[in-house]
């Protein structure tokens, strides 16, 4: 639609919100509105006719010119998450859009960009993460907007607390959040993953042992129960715990008594007991791979952490937080993730969940020091295989594509190897020699 | 009289529009009357702390770039070295300006008075506390009549 031709146009443009300045094709400004010069700290008279990346003082001024890309390839740029540097030292981010302008003729005669200060934006999402977060965990989601609302009562009570979630949920901070909001703060909190140690060590561990209990017990150890007295243990992977210690587990949590090994006379305990498992508790009692009346006993407050997937609105504030975060760990001053950097986040299913999510931010920050985390920062397992420049399935050495190729024309085929050669073409004994390579198949001797 | 090192941040033959985005940092000695290349160091990171670290380990009395933001110019600060920011213009141009005293002249657009070390508070710094700029035995030294031919 053209613009009426009546209109004062320059009013217009100086009437806008956003910071906008032309250049021509020297990149020497032409145009600089009184945005432009509220968010560079810059007045137009001083802009007028310099270099733009002279005025402009972007991330993007050295090499990756915004403008530069617009008029080289006749397109447009919207929404690129950039940050400026103002003459009294601020940085301030900004998101900017760029495109090329043309004459009547078509040629292009310079370019146009306009750019949005995005201080205020940022400062809103640092209030409305502390809005939403209780202790170290952030989130806005219904879903655990439920459990943040009953967590202090829970918290304050000495119930069993069993929590349920996938791996990477944050169950250990749930657990730690329980101790902190509970009178038990300023006991100890002690973490045991049940998962991780062998069933005779886990016993000794959780339990303790007293002198003599087997060779080279040559004095008492305390347990992680003892350890904790006055404060809260956090079971993980408590889904693991060996049938024999189940047992003894029951009688902590029902009589508030253990006996370290080797012990003769029970030691009462004092601590609260938080467990947590990733698997699926129900399914091991009706297997009869966990003790029903245990799992009574710490299904007392049984609260499911969510899967990162089902709370997509959280990602934005993790995003925020862990870069909060990882800046005052490492002293980077990253403003935060490009647009298209979050729309790929909202896209992605992180079967890892938060501690995913982490992980992708955290590789990241190795690669950008400062400014926005942009595609080419991202781990290859998350960025899109266009980001990369290679096709689908093109990314590897020669052999691991081979053995793709061969995996997934399996899967394609439910595992039936003619069909599967018929398909790519080969013979059964390149397929045979292929998944032996692959490892999928053990070698034959001589082969 | 005393040896000076200077680093500019440039990217190509000119320096860079911001720091941050200096793609090679090249150094020159000031001894005298001389101007002499130092070296030069190209930085796979572009971490301002892995930057502000290499520098400092070069020597560098007075650090001459582009827009700086005040945190890394503070890191500078703090490490005793000088800054002189927001100045634009070709390497051998800056060269020519910080022998005769004014770097102010290649000031970026609206930034003169910073560029100058005299606008903002805690914006100059230096190991002498004699505000930046190269240490000079006189201040009316006629100090490049020889140095023109000998950088490179």
């Amino acid at each position: 639609m053209p613009f009426p031709k009546e209109l004062p146009f320059e009013d217009v443009l100086s009437s806008i919100a956003d910071g906008l300045f032309t250049v021509d094709t020297d990149w020497n400004i032409t145009y600089f509105n009184e945005a432009a010069e509220r968010i560079t700290g810059i007045p137009a008279e001083e802009a007028m006719g310099q270099k733009c990346r002279d005025v402009f003082h972007s991330s993007l001024c050295d090499g990756s010119c915004a403008l530069k890309e617009c008029i080289d390839c006749g397109g447009v740029i919207s929404g690129k998450s950039i940050f400026i540097v103002r003459p009294d030292g601020e940085r301030v981010p900004v998101s900017i859009s760029a495109a090329p302008l043309r004459n009547a003729r078509g040629e292009v005669v310079g370019g146009v960009e306009t750019f949005r200060d995005l201080t205020e934006l940022h400062l809103m999402r640092r209030k409305v993460e502390d809005l939403y977060s209780v202790e170290d965990i952030v989130g806005r989601s219904e879903a655990l907007g439920k459990i943040f609302r009953i967590l202090p009562q829970v918290s304050r009570s000495e119930a069993t607390v069993l929590l349920l979630g996938e791996s990477g949920t944050g169950k250990e901070l749930f657990a730690r959040a329980v101790h902190n909001l509970s009178d038990r703060r300023k006991g100890p909190f002690v973490a045991v993953n049940c998962g991780a140690l062998p069933d005779t060590l886990l016993e000794s561990e959780l339990f303790g042992y007293k002198a003599g209990a087997f060779t080279d017990a040559k004095a008492d150890k305390p347990g992680r129960f003892e350890l904790a007295r006055g404060g809260t243990i956090f079971l993980d992977e408590i889904g693991d715990l060996p049938a024999k210690l189940q047992v003894k587990l029951l009688r902590v949590l029902q009589e508030r008594v253990y006996e370290p090994l080797g012990g003769v006379s029970p030691v009462r305990t004092d601590v609260r007991v938080v467990a947590a498992t990733n698997r699926n508790l129900e399914a091991l009692v009706a297997d009869g791979d966990f003790r029903q009346d245990l799992y009574y006993r710490l299904n007392v407050v049984t609260l499911r952490l969510p899967p990162l997937r089902e709370r997509p609105e959280d990602i934005p504030l993790l995003t925020d937080h862990f870069i909060r975060e990882y800046n005052a760990l490492q002293g980077k001053c990253v403003e935060g993730v490009s647009e298209d950097v979050m729309a790929l986040l909202l896209r992605h299913g992180f079967p890892g969940n938060v501690r995913e999510l982490e992980n992708i931010l955290e590789f990241a920050f190795i690669l950008c020091g400062s400014g926005f985390i942009q595609l080419e920062h991202l781990p290859d397992s998350i960025r899109p295989l266009e980001a990369s420049g290679y096709p689908l399935g093109m990314v590897g050495t020669l052999e691991e594509i081979k053995c793709r190729a061969v995996h997934e024309a399996l899967e394609r085929n439910n595992g039936k190897k003619m069909a599967t050669c018929r398909e790519l073409d080969i013979s059964k004994d390149t397929l045979r020699r292929m998944l032996q390579r692959c490892g999928e198949e053990p070698a034959k001797p001589g082969e | 009289m005393s040896e000076t090192i200077i680093c500019l941040a440039c990217y190509g033959d000119r320096l860079a529009s911001v720091f941050d985005n200096a793609d090679e940092f090249r150094f020159y000695k000031v001894d005298g009357e001389e101007i002499c290349p130092a070296g030069r160091l190209s930085l796979p990171s572009k971490d301002p702390l892995d930057r502000t670290s290499a520098i400092l380990a070069c020597g560098v009395n007075t650090l001459i770039c582009g827009a700086v933001c005040r945190r890394t110019q503070q890191q500078f600060c703090n490490a005793g070295i000088a800054v002189r920011p927001w100045v634009r213009g070709g390497v051998e141009d800056v060269l020519d300006a910080f022998v005769q005293d004014t770097l102010g002249s290649l000031a970026m657009p609206g930034c003169r008075a910073v560029a100058d070390g005299g606008a903002k508070p805690g914006m100059s710094c230096c190991r002498s506390g004699k505000g930046f700029g190269r240490q000079r035995a006189g201040a009316g030294g006629d100090l490049n009549k020889s140095n023109k031919g000998r950088r490179s």
